[in-house]
């Protein structure tokens, strides 16, 4: 008898259980449902947007949401931001989930996830009605075109990498004039790297690399100016890091640590904050990064920083383009209110007082012919860079591969624990593994 | 009828509890270990597929699973050990009389309540090869010439976190022992010292005894909890350079998080749990508590 009391009561329990689990289910849906009653009454219609600012302290984007959300009466655009480290990762689970926002800001490099599970809506009908695509840069169109021919991204903010130099130290060190070619380069930072308080220390390098986590797209300016086309793969589709002008370009990367000396010997380590400390510190003479380092920059030296594009290879140069596109969500009940919103954000008012604020690359041509960009040094070495600039090729590999791949093989083959020919190799298969 | 309550009351009132613990508890355990026999990558959500125990056999064919799992047998030895062995010495000093006592009890438990990722930031900083103060702190002191770039090489990075992880847990051992400490009667020391026992004698027949279980749980909680950190690790190295200071938590949160394999790195994290909960059981079971308690 005890044993039957034991196991009824379990049931019982065990169907309490689940009555309370239903229910929960139960409300959710009703709440939906009334939700739905009172967008259809008021006519207002509500776009959740997310947003990751590079300054959170910047005013400026909800700014320009307040102005939207004033001139658009029937269109409420609700704005959550998010940091940037959690972003791609919340945004991915909660698209999965089904319970992601209606638009939000997007990295070129995302699509296959989120294509691959049919979660964009592809822009080309709306981006053919709206007034300002032909005033986007050239070629940009082509770089954001999707392997399938569609255009599911719409431009937003643009980045080009290119090198920092400080001129009063290669005044000091007799260089006349900025590098074109990886090899004036490396004769600029040996001379560059000296012990300039006579203690018998090396204390100035000529050049911070970036070793740690986001050091590969600095690394491929190296590699691909040595590589016929300049890209990861050739025309055949083969990749083109395990090519012998490959492993030598990265040979060379890896004895500026190695052999010349001409990095600070803390570079496998350095990631972004370390590479500009060094750079402000007075400690490197070069780095690579794009245009929003160069308020910083100014800041700390004034007149004395100045930018060339990335120097030259045999086969030419290649640079890295950094994006932020607005995107649209399948999911979105309302895909017409939520274009007009990502095209108002790209639209050239709103373009430039957005890139004035944050230090962006116009996306489009006739802000680029404004003189308030034309006049700045830092958006010149940008504008030089743009023909040579291109991204990372984009497949579902690539996070593993930029976030720990790249940096465990680069720091093992500074250490000399791999050879460069295996490092590459170690690259090449996994960019390309199924 | 009344019997009929009595014996099920008990049941209906653990109901929310129980339902509390499934939730929370059980559902995600079940969920991960059956997600560890899916091929189930979160870029690919079309292809997630039952493979068995494939996933299991690749761990085991992965240097990087062995390399890391090597790591983290150092990480946790090293690491718990001079935490326990310097929460000692500070609680046996915090034990005793002197002015200022409560400020300094409060004091030390800085460390402890600083978040990790601040730890794990402040610490870079200070390792730092151009301009650390430990760098700047030791060539001062003549015991190193050049600044060493302490997380830029491999045969130092793991030795550098695991010192930062062992002064984020001193504090830890350092109350729980030192609470230990307090609620052994001074009677027994009164008796030993009546027996003519010396001051290494009492610590060892009488304090060493007395605080087994507060150091066998306080161990067993710390072992735990060093496995399983992630942010110390992540941020000052990322496990680096190359994977010399890869630990398994960390490389279970780069696959998931960072190559978005949720099948690989739930049969990781299960690895991890296995072995750790081995390592409890053999603990518990060889150190019986209720013969100490």
């Amino acid at each position: 008898m005890k044993k039957y009391l034991k196991a009824f009561s379990m049931i019982v329990s065990f169907f309490l259980m689940l009555v309370m689990l239903g229910g929960c289910g139960g409300s959710n849906n009703d709440s939906d449902g009334a939700k739905q009653q009172e967008e259809n009454k008021n006519e207002v219609v509500t776009i959740k947007h997310w947003v990751w600012l590079d300054n959170p302290n910047d005013p400026t984007f909800s700014q320009l949401v307040k102005e939207f959300n004033d001139t658009h009466p029937n269109i409420n655009v609700e704005v959550e931001v998010i940091g940037w480290n959690d972003f791609h990762t919340k945004l991915l689970s909660s698209v999965t989930g089904g319970s992601g926002p209606d638009t939000s800001s997007f990295k070129l490099t995302w699509q296959p996830e989120f294509i691959g599970q049919d979660a964009l809506l592809p822009l080309d009908d709306y981006l053919n009605g709206w007034a300002g695509k032909a005033d986007v840069v050239d070629n940009l169109w082509d770089v954001m075109k999707y392997s399938d021919g569609k255009h599911y991204v719409m431009p937003w903010e643009l980045q080009v990498l290119y090198m920092y130099y400080r001129p009063s130290m290669f005044k000091a060190a007799g260089i006349e004039k900025v590098p074109e070619t990886w090899d004036e380069f490396l004769k600029a930072a040996q001379k560059l790297t000296k012990d300039t308080n006579g203690d018998g220390k090396i204390d100035q390098y000529g050049f911070a690399m970036r070793g740690a986590r986001g050091g590969h797209e600095p690394w491929a300016s190296f590699v691909l100016a040595s590589v016929p086309g300049n890209a990861f793969f050739d025309a055949g589709g083969n990749c083109t890091l395990d090519t012998p002008e490959a492993i030598k370009a990265n040979e060379f990367f890896l004895d500026l640590y190695k052999k010349y000396k001409v990095v600070p010997p803390t570079a496998p380590a350095d990631g972004f904050n370390e590479i500009i400390a060094n750079f402000k510190s007075g400690k490197a003479a070069m780095v690579v990064h794009h245009i929003k380092s160069s308020n910083g920059m100014i800041e700390q030296f004034g007149d004395d920083v100045d930018a060339f594009p990335v120097p030259a290879g045999p086969q030419g140069r290649w640079t890295s383009l950094g994006d932020t596109e607005n995107v649209i969500y399948k999911s979105t009940k309302h895909p017409k209110e939520a274009f007009t919103f990502i095209s108002w954000l790209s639209e050239k008012e709103q373009l430039l007082r957005w890139d004035k604020a944050t230090g962006n690359v116009p996306v489009l041509k006739s802000l680029q012919e404004d003189e308030y960009f034309k006049n700045n040094r830092f958006m010149k070495a940008s504008f030089d860079s743009m023909p040579f600039a291109h991204i990372y090729p984009i497949n579902e590999n690539m996070g593993e591969w930029i976030e720990s791949l790249w940096p465990a093989v680069t720091q093992q083959a500074l250490e000399g624990k791999i050879t460069s020919e295996e490092m590459m190799k170690k690259l090449a298969e996994g960019m390309v593994k199924k | 009828m009344k019997n009929f309550w009595s014996k099920s009351a008990p049941y209906l009132l653990i109901t929310p509890s129980l339902l509390l613990m499934m939730l929370i508890i059980a559902y995600p355990i079940a969920n991960s270990v059956s997600i560890s026999f899916l091929k189930y990558i979160l870029f690919k959500p079309k292809d997630i597929e039952f493979i068995g125990v494939n996933n299991y056999f690749n761990v085991l064919k992965d240097p990087v699973f062995w390399q890391s799992l090597f790591n983290t047998i150092i990480w946790i030895a090293a690491g718990v050990f001079f935490q326990f062995f310097f929460g000692l010495l500070l609680a046996l000093l915090l034990n005793r009389n002197f002015i200022g006592r409560r400020i300094v009890r409060s004091i030390i438990l800085i460390p402890w309540v600083t978040p990790g990722v601040l730890i794990g930031l402040m610490w870079k900083w200070m390792y730092d090869g151009n301009y650390g103060v430990i760098n700047d702190i030791l060539s001062r002191l003549h015991l190193i010439q050049d600044y060493v770039p302490w997380l830029a090489k491999s045969e130092t990075a793991l030795l550098s976190v695991i010192i930062t992880i062992v002064w984020q847990g001193i504090p830890f051992f350092a109350i729980m022992l030192l609470a230990g400490l307090q609620a052994i009667p001074e009677e027994l020391y009164e008796a030993g010292k009546v027996d003519g026992a010396t001051g290494w004698q009492a610590f060892w027949h009488i304090t060493l005894p007395m605080l087994k279980p507060t150091i066998l749980v306080s161990t067993l909680l710390r072992v735990i909890w060093v496995a399983n950190s992630v942010d110390v690790v992540y941020i000052m190295t990322g496990g680096g350079p190359g994977y010399s200071s890869l630990t398994l938590s960390v490389y279970t949160y780069m696959k998931a998080q960072k190559a978005m394999d949720f099948g690989y790195a739930s049969t990781l994290a299960i690895y991890l749990t296995l072995m750790l909960s081995v390592v409890a059981l053999f603990y518990l079971k060889n150190l019986n508590l209720k013969e100490v308690r």
